[in-house]
């Protein structure tokens, strides 16, 4: 069975689309959020969302599947409009995915899979909001609803399930985790940068923020150390004064221009003993190289250049990469859990197999019926037919019509209670006449207390049979 | 009855490791609550055992050899909960302690109830008590910081070679082990000094001689030296890491040997015979 509805994601992302186009269809600069001009334009979809990050521009319809064919023409010429660029250009950058494939490809965006730096948080806040603002334009109903929750409840699975978000994959983090493996809680400790590049204080802005206790800054022209060091409250040191800087330091970020080796092994093992050989950890991101290698031997001192980090920072992205292939499986699953959601949904199977269990049920008793009653006329047995048909068409244009008017505000809730009450969904069992009568017993006794209490004597035989079948259906 | 409290707290010693090692392989927060609150119902039998256990030593006079392992792994979990308590967080040394500590459980069954403590007849005076429970409790410190010793030196093997890998993760910071191995060390060291006094006026109260030179005197005074040099240099010069935690594996050898080879072979003063 065919759904009626169709999901379609249209979007375009860092791999498919340059930057030029990315901006412009970001919506950023116009004063209107995209998805309060969809509404205005009257473009027939029943649910959006928009989604846009510096990465990533994204729409996500559900549409009737009559619709679909005039909504793409009128969202094409919407986003030529928009856009300024024509459609024949934008779409060889945009990507269509509908359905099983949108819902996927949602719930990868939701966990940082699709993301440039695979893993990255971020992201899932972006959907949140993007969530929030359909919410404000009222553009999302049941089926975004259902399915930007799960966006979410997978995405924090995934996120606890596998490592995808474990490991710094930035330089400057990768040396703040490391920090903090080498000196544990990092409060008591000071930084000492060498330098005062832009790198360096960019490396720093982790470690502050980190909760450093003081931050020292040694460059060659005092004058520029001492600005960045009004910048981080700390103290500023000329090169000459280095080694005294050094006996301070805990942490070392080294980025100076200088052609040659800036700290030399004979200096920092001259300050071991000063330091009573204190944990030092020393990070060159200085090309060509600040720091003698050999400085790496002398004990407890601890120097990582910029290549050793970039080696860890690309051993953390291949674990990230082996760890995406676990979220697929778990995406995979959630996908399909979600389709079953989005069939469930459907109302049609539902009314088709109420009918049906009736129609069984109608078979039977008349059958039960003309056995027993042998000589009627072909007359009278269609008058049967007929009555018994009425019957069950009138008993069930209620729960029909229940179904088909609460689909929307209540979506499968409708639908799950209508086939609990029939027990649509277990094989037909026929009702025995046992437990006929026993209901049947409970039915009169009901009613005869409502008789004495309201003395009101008047049985109608007619009456009480059809409230037995009522119950029996 | 003790017996029920020792099985007990084996059996639930082993589920708690299992949930440390839960808890190092998924570094989840959760994990490591119920293996902290597994190994806490252990330790709660564990005590009750001995409780049950010191109550029956001091009414029969007699003390096995087997029973001194059994304490050490009582200690080794009490010094572990001591530990979770001040600020240095070093939850994953769980992980490698009770291996230690199942290991000693398990000798403590091997070992026959028949080598017994040569003090048998003397328990009640004050000093022996003193003597037995401050020494077993240097003990306990020593072994406590060989596991964070080697800990420290699996951490710093990987960031040292900048080779990043299973253990950079999962290990805590090695300032952090650094610190647990100072605490250690300090409070050895006091426990051992406080060990060798009690025993020497005891000694003096019931044989007459504060020291004889016997093999086990000779062995703890050089661990005990050993403990003072290392102090020596940690606090003047600034020993600490590697070196410090190379000191802790020679500590450890001496007290192999001090522990198993001279008091059940050796013949001696403090020898413990069948």
């Amino acid at each position: 069975m065919p759904l009626k509805i169709t999901i379609l994601l249209i979007g375009l992302n860092h791999k498919t689309a340059p930057v030029e186009i990315r901006e412009k269809l970001s919506f950023k600069n116009s004063p209107f959020h995209p998805l309060e001009k969809l509404k205005k334009e009257l473009l027939s979809f029943k649910e959006a969302y928009f989604l846009s990050t510096c990465n990533r521009v994204e729409f996500c319809f559900v549409l009737e599947n009559h619709q679909k064919t005039n909504f793409l023409t009128d969202f094409a010429s919407f986003l030529e409009k928009e856009s300024s660029f024509k459609w024949e250009k934008l779409r060889s950058h945009l990507y269509f995915l509908e359905n099983e494939k949108a819902i996927k490809h949602l719930f990868e965006v939701a966990c940082g899979l699709d993301s440039m730096v695979i893993g990255e948080p971020q992201i899932l806040g972006q959907v949140k909001s993007a969530y929030k603002d359909a919410l404000n334009y009222r553009t999302s109903g049941i089926v975004l609803n259902k399915l930007l929750h799960k966006c979410f409840s997978v995405a924090k699975k995934v996120r606890t399930e596998t490592g995808i978000g474990g490991g710094a994959v930035s330089i400057s983090y990768a040396a703040y985790t490391l920090a903090k493996k080498i000196l544990g809680s990092l409060r008591d400790k000071t930084v000492l940068l060498v330098g005062a590049g832009e790198m360096a204080e960019l490396a720093c802005m982790h470690f502050v923020s980190g909760g450093i206790r003081k931050v020292l800054i040694a460059n060659r022209t005092i004058s520029k150390a001492v600005e960045l060091a009004e910048k981080f409250r700390g103290e500023a040191y000329s090169l000459d004064e280095l080694t005294t800087a050094l006996t301070k330091a805990d942490i070392v970020i080294s980025s100076t221009g200088a052609p040659s080796c800036v700290i030399t092994k004979n200096m920092v093992a001259s300050i071991l003993k000063p330091r009573k050989y204190k944990p030092l950890f020393i990070i060159d991101i200085a090309v060509p190289r600040d720091v003698e290698p050999e400085v790496n031997k002398l004990e407890n001192v601890y120097l990582y250049d910029i290549d050793d980090l970039k080696s860890v920072v690309e051993e953390n992205l291949k674990e990230r990469k082996k760890e995406a292939l676990r979220a697929q499986v778990i995406i995979e699953t959630e996908v399909f859990k979600f389709q079953k959601w989005l069939k469930e949904l459907d109302f049609y199977p539902t009314i088709r197999a109420l009918t049906e269990k009736a129609e069984i049920l109608r078979q039977k008793e008349l059958a039960k019926t003309f056995k027993k009653l042998k000589n009627l006329s072909e007359e009278e047995k269609e008058a049967i037919e007929i009555l018994t048909k009425s019957l069950i068409q009138k008993l069930l244009y209620h729960p029909i019509n229940f179904i088909k008017k609460s689909y929307h505000e209540e979506g499968k809730y409708a639908i799950s209670l209508i086939r609990q009450i029939f027990e649509l969904d277990e094989p037909f069992k026929e009702v025995s006449d046992y437990e006929i009568e026993s209901l049947s017993y409970e039915i009169e006794k009901v009613k005869k207390e409502d008789i004495e209490k309201s003395s009101d004597s008047q049985t109608d035989s007619q009456k009480n049979s059809n409230s037995k079948k009522i119950l029996i259906q | 009855m003790a017996d029920l409290f020792f099985f007990l707290s084996f059996f639930v010693y082993a589920i708690s490791w299992i949930g440390f090692g839960f808890y190092f392989k998924t570094l989840k927060r959760e994990v490591l609550k119920y293996a902290q609150f597994v190994l806490f119902l252990g330790f709660l039998f564990h005590s009750i055992f001995w409780i049950i256990k010191i109550y029956q030593i001091f009414t029969t006079n007699i003390l096995s050899f087997k029973y001194l392992l059994n304490f050490l792994s009582w200690e080794l979990v009490f010094i572990y909960f001591i530990f979770t308590l001040t600020p240095i967080k070093t939850y994953a040394t769980g992980f490698f302690l009770l291996p230690l500590v199942l290991l000693l459980l398990i000798l403590s069954v091997i070992f026959p109830q028949q080598i017994l403590s040569p003090f048998s007849k003397l328990f009640k005076s004050f000093w022996f008590p003193l003597h037995a429970f401050t020494g077993l409790l240097s003990h306990g410190f020593l072994l406590f910081g060989v596991i964070t010793s080697l800990m420290y030196l699996l951490q710093e093997r990987e960031i040292k070679k900048k080779h990043l890998g299973f253990f950079f993760k999962k290990l805590p910071p090695l300032e952090y082990l650094d610190k647990v191995n100072e605490k250690c060390l300090y409070l050895g060291f006091i426990f051992l000094s406080f060990a060798m006094i009690s025993g020497a006026v005891w000694s003096e109260a019931t044989f007459g001689n504060y020291w004889r030179w016997s093999p086990k005197e000779v062995i703890t005074l050089i661990l005990w030296l050993i403990y003072a040099v290392l102090i020596h240099q940690r606090v003047l010069i600034g020993w600490r890491g590697k070196k410090a935690s190379y000191m802790f594996l020679l500590g450890f050898s001496i007290w192999l040997i001090s522990f198993f080879m001279i008091n059940l072979f050796s013949k001696g003063f403090h020898t413990y015979a069948s």
